[in-house]
């Protein structure tokens, strides 16, 4: 076997998989790696890893991919017939699975005469991979469905209707099923490389699953932990705040009143030149939460996400809403423990947990407070647009787009449902509207679209 | 660099740097394809002792560009001494003898110019070590405008033309991932990612900058200082330079170990501000972190025997 190129192959599905899962491998990356690698022993394995780290890492996420990937990939034949063992166990078992499906996704329908014919539904394997993934009360309730319908109640086509209602209640049930992880890996197609992805995918899923857990299931063990990565960004965000700079197109502009004045002890010789100091030009935010049923969770972690930057702009109001609005920015501003403001919070509103009213919120909000929007206001709204008289909540954020800087709608709802909700609808086309259900999430707009 | 790997190690360790594999490996890459390194990782895990420590072990000068907001191409390249320059104007125009061109080109001699860091480790005669500290602090315009300089090392000064650099400089950014570095920037360097150093590798730290702390008193401090980090959610999580700096104030108080009383006159060269105190005292405790550490120690003992 020709050595040399089993390990210029070896290297290239290598980087193969690493872009697989999302890490950035540039042509000239392979190049550096490839030149480390035979700067460094390549057959220590340490060695070697550190030389991919150091040219294919450039940031601690990458690092844990890359790591994770050089792991799985550069293993002992052994590991690697064991691997194989093991994923050939799990794709039996599913192919078991999805002719299980295939057997029990079926109706009888009353044909010519005394007889009747058996029909399949025609799925795809993804469907049957969600069927066979159902609890078994969800499946037998598919299956009385097909049982039941249409016996002695003749319908035009009935299979079609049949088809339709089988694939929408399992395309339901998908996003129910859909465990939160990260991004979903895009697989080959290549056995041996999509057991890789797997192993590794799956490896990153356990460690990081707090990241991808929606906030609302997050146990209350956990809490802590969490509530350290939302300071994390909270501090992230505040140091982008707090030197922020208003953009000059002039580099650096003299300041002829005091350069002159400077200077007149020197005849009116220019000696000391005086610039003006750029302007910093911190943004004014404005949040408003929604605090009703469903999003009591999310906002008490929006609400400690915006605690963490009052530490470096006043400059922040805080509305929580639900079926009244309520300003809360002065609660805020007490130096005291988070826990304390966030009970001192609920303590102040009769409605943390009640219904809906966005639009009555965005009324006050426009007509009581309305020095609160201005051109440099940023406003974040955090809801899952479920509301009472959405239309005209609709309007008045149109409304409202127009006197502000920007509006950002954190939505806590999955974004695969946004477009047949028709409160999502009516929304979105008045502000930038983010998935923002995780901490994942969070962590990614306030690197990617917060004052952009 | 002409240096092997093992020789990197034993310089690194003549110098009182700890390092791990992956740090010796990444540093000798940089070393080795002429590139940048990159060091990202939280305040106080060594990234800036990486750049003096190359600067002693290969002999040569530091030139340090400290980044901050609002740090631009005049102040990190050259400026021109423009009142030395109006002073020279001002006596030529009392000499009316002077030639007029012979004036304009004195201007703008070398006699004038103010070199700042990167041209002068550009224009350096030995190959420095340029030590460009928090890049993360500078705005994206400068970022862009460093990584045309890392990319060539050649700058242009309109009066002069180019000037190419005699040596390439080794080249130590650090970032303490306040902001995100642009891709460009990124791909022109290796990279490295510092951590805080688990209590083994700070307890070797420890002994190689102390070399007089008992080695019981040392393991101790280093423990403490590991149970702080790992157990409790800081707002600035203590350095490696604080740890040295509390086993040096233990010492400063006669003792030859952690004990409540220490710990709690001590624990400010450790924790220095507010929350983090009233954060370890609610959650941790003085007697508990205390009791942490007698129990590794005795946990440690009797491993040893067995």
């Amino acid at each position: 076997m020709d050595t040399e190129n089993l390990i210029e192959n070896n290297m290239t599905r290598f980087f193969h998989i690493l872009r697989h899962l999302g890490v950035r491998v540039s042509s000239a990356e392979t190049v550096d790696a490839l030149r480390a690698l035979l700067a460094v022993d390549a057959l220590d394995p340490r060695q070697a890893e550190a030389a991919f780290l150091a040219t294919l890492a450039k940031s601690p996420d990458d690092r844990v991919i890359v790591q994770k990937a050089f792991r799985s990939f550069f293993v002992p034949p052994e590991l690697k017939v064991e691997r194989s063992e093991k994923y050939k166990q799990i794709r039996e078992q599913e192919a078991r699975e999805v002719a299980v499906a295939e057997k029990e996704i079926k109706y009888e329908l009353d044909g010519a005469g005394d007889e009747h014919k058996e029909v399949n539904v025609p799925l795809t394997e993804e469907e049957k991979k969600i069927y066979s993934k159902l609890p078994e009360d969800k499946k037998e309730k598919i299956q009385r469905f097909l049982r039941k319908q249409f016996q002695g109640n003749p319908v035009n086509n009935p299979e079609e209707l049949i088809n339709t209602m089988i694939k929408s209640s399992l395309n339901y049930w998908k996003y129910c099923l859909e465990d939160e992880g990260p991004p979903e890996v895009e697989y080959t197609g290549n056995e041996e490389t999509d057991e890789i992805l797997r192993e590794v995918s799956e490896k990153l899923r356990d460690e990081e699953q707090l990241l991808y857990e929606d906030i609302q299931n997050i146990a209350e063990t956990d809490m802590p932990t969490a509530s350290a990565i939302i300071a994390k960004l909270s501090r992230r965000l505040a140091t982008r705040i707090s030197r922020r700079y208003q953009r000059s197109k002039k580099r650096q502009r003299m300041d002829l009143r005091r350069t002159i004045r400077q200077n007149i002890r020197y005849g009116g010789t220019m000696f000391n030149l005086k610039f003006q100091t750029k302007k910093i030009n911190k943004p004014r935010l404005l949040l408003i939460c929604d605090v009703s049923g469903s999003m009591a969770k999310y906002a008490s972690f929006m609400l400690q996400f915006m605690h963490g930057l009052v530490s470096v702009t006043e400059e922040i109001e805080s509305f929580i809403f639900s079926e009244k609005v309520k300003l809360i920015t002065k609660e805020f501003l007490n130096p005291q423990p988070f826990e304390q403001t966030m009970t001192d919070i609920i303590n102040l509103s009769d409605d943390w947990g009640k219904g809906t009213d966005f639009n009555e919120a965005l009324r006050v909000i426009n007509e009581e407070y309305k020095e609160l929007i201005t051109k440099d206001t940023f406003v974040i709204i955090l809801s899952d647009t479920k509301t009472l008289n959405a239309e005209m909540a609709a309007t008045r954020l149109m409304d409202m787009k127009k006197r502000v800087k920007d509006i950002i709608w954190l939505n806590t709802l999955s974004k695969k449902v946004w477009p047949g909700t028709r409160s999502v609808i009516t929304f979105w086309r008045h502000c930038r509207m983010l998935e923002c259900s995780t901490l994942s999430h969070l962590d990614k707009i306030m690197r990617t679209e917060m004052m952009k | 660099m002409d240096i092997t790997l093992e020789q990197l190690k034993s310089s690194f360790e003549e110098q009182g740097y700890i390092v791990d594999k992956e740090t010796l490996v990444t540093a000798y890459l940089a070393l080795k394809l002429h590139k940048p390194l990159l060091v990202e990782g939280p305040p106080g895990v060594g990234k800036t002792e990486l750049a003096k420590v190359l600067a002693n072990v290969f002999a040569t000068e530091l030139i340090r560009l400290q980044c901050y907001e609002g740090l631009d191409e005049n102040k990190a390249l050259y400026e021109w001494n423009y009142q030395k320059q109006l002073i020279k104007i001002q006596i030529s125009k009392g000499n009316q003898g002077g030639q007029y061109r012979e004036v304009e080109d004195s201007l703008f001699s070398e006699e004038y110019l103010l070199e700042r860091p990167l041209l002068k480790a550009i224009k350096a005669k030995q190959k420095p070590v340029l030590l460009i500290d928090e890049i993360d602090k500078v705005d994206q315009e400068f970022e862009a405008f460093l990584f045309e300089v890392l990319s060539d090392f050649q700058i242009s000064i309109p009066e002069w033309g180019t000037i190419a650099a005699r040596q390439i400089p080794i080249v130590v950014l650090t970032s303490n991932s306040e902001r995100e570095l642009s891709d460009g920037l990124k791909r022109r360097c290796v990279y490295l990612y510092l951590d805080y150093p688990p209590p083994e590798k700070e307890l070797r730290i420890i002994t190689a900058k102390i070399p007089e702390l008992c080695k019981r008193l040392s393991h101790e401090v280093a423990k403490a200082v590991g149970h702080i980090r790992e157990q409790l959610e800081l707002r600035k999580k203590p350095s490696i330079a604080e740890t040295l700096d509390w086993a040096r104030a233990v010492v400063a108080l006669d003792a030859d170990r952690l004990s409540p009383e220490i710990i709690n006159l001590t624990l400010s060269t450790v924790l220095k501000n507010k929350d983090d105190l009233d954060n370890f005292h609610r959650n941790m405790g003085i007697q508990d972190l205390f009791e942490m550490v007698v129990n590794d120690s005795t946990a440690q003992k009797t491993g040893e025997r067995g």
